[in-house]
């Protein structure tokens, strides 16, 4: 890897980074959320910086081209965060049933105890 | 004993007024609740303009959700009997009444009205019929209980059941799967014959090509449920 492209791959992470750490500061990801995100690029900087790191890897793992030990590693925690976005998604729609349920059953409420109360003002 | 129908529905706008007209000649001593599940037609206006019993759910929620929603109501009513009641015009309110007596005489926790009984009235299709005969067996083999008509949307249950729907009802293609956790919990669950009318108007929710991931599912989801404790 030629110094050039560490230094462009560098800079890149390092916008990405700010611009997390800009969007939690916002409120608009949570940091919950982020954590696994700001750990990968942490991961791709590491390995920028010293990529000797990834053929030590490699070899630990018994894989004979560095290249597959990056592509199984990322495919892994690829799979890894969209199953939890499934798990986080389910939790939410069970939320959100119960929610509008009980929103539904609350508006019923209210306009029976309207219309109870105004049949009462026609009789007095 | 306070007894409720629950009424789910979805653009039925068309069959409401038949289904309510139906429920206040031949049910005289039932309440009902219709749980609009975010219709698309003119359903809510016509509740409110008819004056009827109706709760608007603001987002489409699908029968699960749009049913639970319906035991809610009867669990913070205090209701001692729900019974579902499909806002199609299918089913007949004249047998809630024989329904009802039925459950108490055998004391049955669930009471499901049954197409396949005494063979009469609306049967749907040789293909259906025999994809609701493979659930009932599937069911027969994990409870060791025959219930013929496992899909059947008629059902009549105690407040114990109420309580148990309240706290979970599977969110999609629900009858089977709740027929199989009803036994599994040690519920006697019995059948009634019943005759069923073709759907008034509309169109029925499971058409032919997702009749294939309906029996996958609910098989599925009856299979899931043996595994809970």
């Amino acid at each position: 890897m030629s110094l050039r492209l560490q230094a462009l791959i560098l800079v890149i992470c390092v916008i990405i980074l700010l611009y997390f750490v800009d969007m939690i500061r916002k409120d608009k990801i949570s940091l919950k959320y982020a954590l696994p995100w700001l750990a990968a690029l942490a991961a791709v900087m590491l390995l920028v910086v010293s990529p000797q790191f990834i053929t030590w890897f490699a070899q630990l793992l018994g894989v004979a081209t560095p290249m597959n030990a990056i592509f199984f590693i990322t495919i892994l925690m690829m799979l890894m965060f969209i199953f939890l976005i499934s798990l986080s998604s389910s939790r939410n729609a069970q939320r959100v049933v119960r929610l509008v349920q009980e929103v539904a059953l609350l508006k019923k409420e209210l306009a029976d105890q309207d219309r109870n109360r105004q049949q009462d003002e026609e009789y007095t | 004993m306070k007894k409720l129908i629950i009424i789910p529905a979805f653009n039925e706008e068309k069959n409401i007024d038949f289904v309510v007209a139906d429920i206040r000649q031949h049910a005289t001593d039932f309440d009902y609740v219709i749980i609009n599940d975010c219709s698309k037609d003119g359903m809510s206006s016509l509740c409110f303009r008819k004056g009827y019993n109706y709760v608007d759910l603001p987002v489409n929620l699908g029968i699960g959700g749009c049913v639970q929603a319906g035991y809610l109501y009867a669990q913070q009513h205090d209701y001692d009997i729900a019974v579902q009641f499909d806002g199609d015009g299918q089913h007949d309110a004249a047998y809630l009444n024989p329904m009802f007596q039925a459950m108490m005489e055998q004391n049955s926790d669930m009471i499901i009205g049954s197409r396949f009984l005494q063979q009469r009235g609306f049967q749907s299709s040789a293909l259906r019929r025999g994809g609701i005969t493979s659930l009932s067996w599937l069911i027969k083999i994990l409870n060791k209980r025959e219930i013929k008509d496992v899909t059947s949307g008629l059902r009549m249950v105690n407040c114990k059941v109420i309580d148990d729907f309240c706290q979970y009802y599977p969110p999609d293609y629900p009858e089977p799967e709740t027929v199989a956790a009803c036994l599994r919990k040690g519920y006697q669950v019995d059948e009634f014959p019943v005759e069923m009318r073709e759907r008034q108007a509309g169109q029925s929710s499971i058409n032919m090509p997702r009749a294939a991931y309906y029996m996958i599912k609910v098989s599925l989801s009856i299979l899931i449920d043996h595994f809970r404790s």
